[in-house]
């Protein structure tokens, strides 16, 4: 195999809030930058509520679970989705692994740096909120990407994610793409809110300001929900629907972004049970 | 037990002929800790001076724990969570506080009387203690309320004890006479100090009381904590978050 390997730009997917269109964005990122020429994998890291596969319409018969549990081969479990993307299935209903175990924190680490080696994208399709689970997960990527959408609850969590990760893993960049929004809202709007709030208060604890890289708004459309329906890939089925062309120009974007200067450091950090460096909130 | 048979004949005399020493009168202390059970401290005493440091080391002991329960009290409580709020915010180690209340205790005392009340409180606490962590802290915080302290413990595994606590609980037939037995249910809440948002001892608690309360206006037998990223935002920070353009 080719030493001068390629090194993944390794990007968690995660939300403050669950049901904002993570898992369905994921793919179609993945689908777009595998259009541009991308070779991606996306992973179903949402262990606890793993859907990729369903969403996909793909019939996993090994899963992450396995490869965790030394079953399987890394290679045995990597499926292939529509237009050549790659999927890292988790299964569904692995309730076990909504709870951090041993398995995870010491297997998963190494997966992820095997699959980094053969990628130029790899997506992990993170849960939502802060577990111990997802904040792990987050801390064994580069960079991270947060889905928000306009709606309340989901812009206040997703300020809660940029803080709890700025804090805990010392990350000074985020990339957001502002989910469902409805045509009289402006996205860029509402990002430049969330970036005055970290200014003020968190960027003063971390002492160095936090960025919020803006990748774009992907707007409220009837024809996501019907992809979901027909368990369709929207960019592959619908190419000309407002979301899957928005979905698109978020990949673009994303694609002509360096890595972030804040990447991961040589080690992942640990998960919120051990070795959490203290942090002082302003 | 006390003034029992087979103490060395010095010793017996120790206790025996003085409950002075050195002019400190100990004659209370001794009833104190007999009634409450303790040892005889002058068994194991060498001199006066071994004996004295044996009836204060009891009689602080003592002054910790819940008479009726034998779990610690409610001080033994404060001065534990102070210790390790202070703790956790050296070390950066999560940490978790559980608030329960006994769900309609009121009705066992009133139908089966308060010897009866004590029973089910005796019982419920046995079964707190023996489902927890060598390292936690299992508290009567007051009437039929418990607090459980847990060093290095985040959220999920916290929420996880609570359930098994509550589980526990609600499974035990506690038999208050022959023929009578009682099953109770408990409400929980569950608080957590995070490293990157540790909490004080008061705000540790008025949060678990928060949760309890939530637990309690939910149908009571149940858990309540925090699980999503909101509680790391302070009041301050949401109002600057929907203040200008209101999502």
């Amino acid at each position: 195999m080719d030493q001068m390997t390629r090194v993944a730009r390794t990007i968690a997917i995660t939300s403050g809030k669950g049901g904002v269109g993570k898992t369905c964005l994921a793919a179609n990122l993945g689908w777009a930058l595998v259009q541009a020429g991308r070779k991606v994998l996306v992973l179903d890291a949402d262990l606890g509520l793993a859907n990729l596969d369903i969403l996909l319409s793909l019939n996993p018969t090994a899963t992450l679970h396995d490869v965790l549990a030394g079953r399987c081969r890394l290679e045995e479990v990597i499926l292939e989705g529509p237009g050549g993307l790659r999927v890292l299935p988790a299964g569904s209903g692995m309730s076990d692994y909504s709870q951090m175990t041993g398995g995870l924190r010491e297997r998963l680490p190494e997966v992820i740096d095997q699959l980094s080696r053969s990628y130029d994208y790899l997506l992990l399709d993170a849960g939502a909120g802060i577990s111990d689970v997802v904040l792990f997960i987050a801390s064994l990527a580069q960079e991270i990407l947060i889905v928000v959408t306009p709606e309340p609850t989901s812009f206040a969590d997703a300020y809660a994610t940029i803080k709890v990760m700025a804090l805990q893993q010392d990350r000074t960049v985020f990339s957001l793409v502002m989910n469902q929004v409805p045509p009289e809202r402006d996205g860029q709007a509402l990002v430049n809110q969330l970036q005055q709030v970290a200014d003020r208060f968190i960027g003063g604890g971390l002492g160095r300001p936090v960025s919020l890289a803006y990748l774009g708004a992907v707007p409220a459309d009837s024809a996501v929900e019907g992809s979901v329906c027909k368990r369709q890939l929207l960019v592959a089925s619908r190419p000309g629907a407002p979301a899957a062309r928005a979905i698109v120009k978020v990949a673009a974007c994303l694609d002509a972004t360096t890595p972030s200067p804040s990447g991961r450091r040589t080690l992942p950090l640990c998960s919120a049970t051990d070795g959490v460096p203290t942090c002082r909130l302003v | 037990m006390w003034g029992t048979v087979n103490r060395p004949r010095a010793k017996s005399d120790l206790r025996s002929s003085s409950s002075a020493i050195a002019g400190i009168e100990l004659a209370e202390a001794f009833r104190l800790l007999r009634q409450a059970g303790y040892p005889d401290p002058s068994l194991e005493a060498e001199d006066d001076r071994s004996l004295l440091q044996r009836v204060i080391n009891a009689l602080c002991d003592l002054s910790l724990q819940d008479g009726l329960t034998g779990l610690a009290n409610a001080r033994h409580f404060r001065l534990t969570l102070e210790r390790e709020v202070e703790r956790a915010a050296r070390t950066g180690e999560p940490c978790a506080l559980l608030m329960l209340d006994l769900d309609d205790f009121k009705k066992i005392n009133d139908t089966y009387g308060h010897p009866a009340g004590d029973q089910v409180l005796q019982r419920v606490a046995r079964v707190l203690a023996e489902n927890l962590r060598p390292m936690d802290t299992v508290a009567r915080y007051g009437g039929e309320e418990f607090a459980v302290i847990q060093p290095n413990s985040v959220a999920a595994y916290a929420m996880q004890a609570a359930e098994r606590l509550r589980v526990k609980v609600s499974d035990a037939a506690i038999p208050l006479t022959d023929e009578t037995t009682v099953q109770v249910t408990i409400s929980i809440g569950v608080a957590c100090s995070l490293p990157w948002a540790p909490l004080s001892a008061a705000e540790f608690l008025a949060a678990a009381d928060r949760y309890l309360y939530q637990a309690k206006a939910q149908g009571r037998n149940r858990v309540c904590g925090e699980t999503s990223a909101v509680a790391m935002v302070s009041e301050e920070e949401r109002a600057a978050l929907f203040n200008q353009s209101e999502p």
